[in-house]
């Protein structure tokens, strides 16, 4: 059955969109990342507009966000001081990285940095994740266990504040800095930016895993939100046709995936992560060296 | 069925106004004078019929509005493949049929088809940049009307226009789910001995309906409020989601 995206401007399969959105959905869930570097992605390559994509992502990862992060709520898994300190940052960042989104474009060259932006943060978070999950998964084989953290220059910054939840004593510099850089790349990568910020809660700051997925879904829903609004109000690209169906799959499969994840272990999960993040970004080089079938492309407008 | 009434009721419309064909060689209708972009829009067709007087060939050359391209080419720097040139083409028509009784080239000289711009290969792709090289400007506008050709947009002879008899011809027009909307111009041309005796315009108005129109215009025209609107949907979305599949 097709139906017509009034701002796509075109038709697609409700049922292929309604498929995606249930799959990234559980994914989503599972390891508390927003999906969106694997929904917006694949939005591309069906034939949605990359602005269109970008912008409606944003807007469905706010819906599986809310989803869940209830859901982690409900077991006492959200920090929301340092969900705070990152969406303070989030909102600054975010805000820069809208206005660097329409500065790129109108350099004709956004394309090429949105897929070597995946490349990079891909290739370099998803094998130092693989290294890591492989050695705590044989390390708590011969159960040896690793000291929580290790103390380096980060903890002499100041601003030091406690956050309970997490088990922590670290400056509020650190988490605004991470979520300025998130927010940047969400609105660059029309991402939710899970992927960079769970890595970076669990190798730079420290904080336990359980917590980390619920958290980072939190500051994510104030991110893309942010996201929304400005793309709304700057590009017109927001599909809420495209969104409800996206996320109509999407909060269905979320629930699912969160089901799903409570049940396995942390560095299986992280494993699994890893393996995916690779696995796109492997797809995106791919697509960069192969040669194109045809050299030209086309925009609309533009310069 | 309902094509069958719909053709035989053009027919008598065609024919009554066929009185006044007396006055005129050229004669043409539609069998809607609108495109209803909708929900379950997926593209659609239109039927073109006519009545002609006296003996002669029947173009049907059908335009969409203007609208402005740019081409990217890509070269490969440093092993992966980047935009490194690009050229933006004004006023070229976003959607361009063309229906013929046969080949065009067949019917008119060349200067002819370049000046009324019939045919694909005549259709005025000029650069932005004046001074833009000219192999290069030939290149980049044949690789737009390749994707405009792939994306069925831009077409010559996919279907041909057929004459009922002397007088009666009809044609049919294909219109993608990706057409764009505005104000389309429908050429009809009617050629004799290498000339074009006459020829008539027809519009068509393709426009959104109904919700699709709604969203839209709600989008452009007050867009802080549609992306907070945007927001509160996909909040609401979710936590609907997590009270249904709350364990009882």
């Amino acid at each position: 059955m097709q139906i017509y995206l009034p701002i796509a401007e075109m038709s697609v399969n409700i049922f292929l969109i309604l498929g995606m959105g249930g799959g990234i959905g559980f994914l989503s869930g599972l390891f508390g990342v927003g999906g969106g570097f694997l929904m917006t992605p694949l939005l591309i390559f069906i034939g949605i507009p990359p602005a269109i994509a970008v912008a409606t992502e944003a807007n469905q990862i706010v819906a599986s966000s809310v989803s869940g992060v209830l859901a982690h709520w409900k077991r006492g898994n959200v920090d929301i001081k340092m969900g705070v300190l990152l969406l303070t940052g989030g909102i600054i960042g975010s805000t820069f990285g809208v206005w660097l989104f329409t500065f790129l474009k109108s350099l004709g060259q956004i394309d090429l940095v949105i897929k070597l932006s995946y490349v990079i943060f891909l290739g370099i978070i998803g094998f130092l994740m693989l290294i890591e999950s492989i050695n705590s998964m044989r390390a708590s084989k011969s159960k040896i266990r690793k000291k929580a953290h290790t103390h380096n220059w980060l903890h002499g910054l100041p601003f030091k504040m406690r956050f309970r939840k997490s088990r922590l004593y670290i400056s509020a510099i650190l988490p605004i800095a991470i979520g300025i850089f998130v927010g940047i790349l969400s609105a660059i990568m029309g991402v939710g930016g899970g992927f960079v910020m769970v890595p970076a809660m669990i190798y730079l700051l420290g904080m336990p895993t359980a917590v980390v997925v619920g958290t980072s879904l939190f500051q994510i829903i104030f991110v893309t939100a942010n996201v929304t609004i400005l793309q709304s109000v700057s590009n017109y690209s927001v599909d809420i046709v495209l969104a409800l169906l996206l996320l109509i799959g999407g909060v269905i499969g979320a629930q699912f995936g969160a089901r799903f994840g409570g049940r396995m272990q942390g560095e299986q999960l992280r494993g699994l992560l890893a393996l995916m993040v690779i696995g796109v970004c492997l797809k995106l080089t791919y697509d960069l060296i192969v040669t194109p079938l045809d050299p030209f492309s086309f925009g609309v407008g533009g310069h | 069925m309902l094509m069958r009434l719909l053709q035989s009721s053009i027919f008598a419309a065609v024919l009554c106004t066929s009185v006044s064909l007396q006055a005129k060689e050229l004669v043409v209708d539609l069998s809607a004078p609108i495109v209803k972009i909708t929900a379950g829009f997926a593209g659609t067709e239109l039927l073109l019929f006519g009545a002609k007087r006296g003996p002669g060939d029947v173009i049907v050359v059908v335009r969409g509005p203007l609208e402005r391209k740019t081409v990217h080419l890509k070269e490969k720097k440093f092993g992966i493949w980047v935009n490194t040139d690009n050229l933006a083409f004004d006023d070229i028509p976003s959607y361009y049929w063309v229906s013929s009784n046969k080949p065009v080239n067949k019917m008119l000289p060349a200067d002819v088809l370049t000046r009324h711009q019939i045919g694909l290969d005549d259709i005025q792709i000029l650069p932005e940049k004046e001074d833009a090289n000219a192999a290069q400007a030939i290149a980049f506008s044949a690789a737009l009307v390749r994707e405009k050709v792939r994306k069925k947009l831009y077409s010559e002879d996919a279907s041909p226009l057929l004459f009922l008899n002397d007088m009666l011809f009809r044609t049919r027009i294909e219109f993608p789910a990706n057409v764009s909307v505005g104000e389309f111009a429908i050429e009809t041309y009617l050629v004799r001995d290498n000339e074009i005796i006459t020829s008539e315009t027809t519009l068509l108005n393709v426009r959104k309906f109904g919700l699709e129109a709604k969203v839209y215009n709600f989008a452009h025209d007050h867009a802080l409020l549609y992306g907070i609107f945007a927001v509160i949907i996909a909040c609401f979305a979710g936590w609907l989601a997590n009270a249904a599949f709350k364990r009882r």
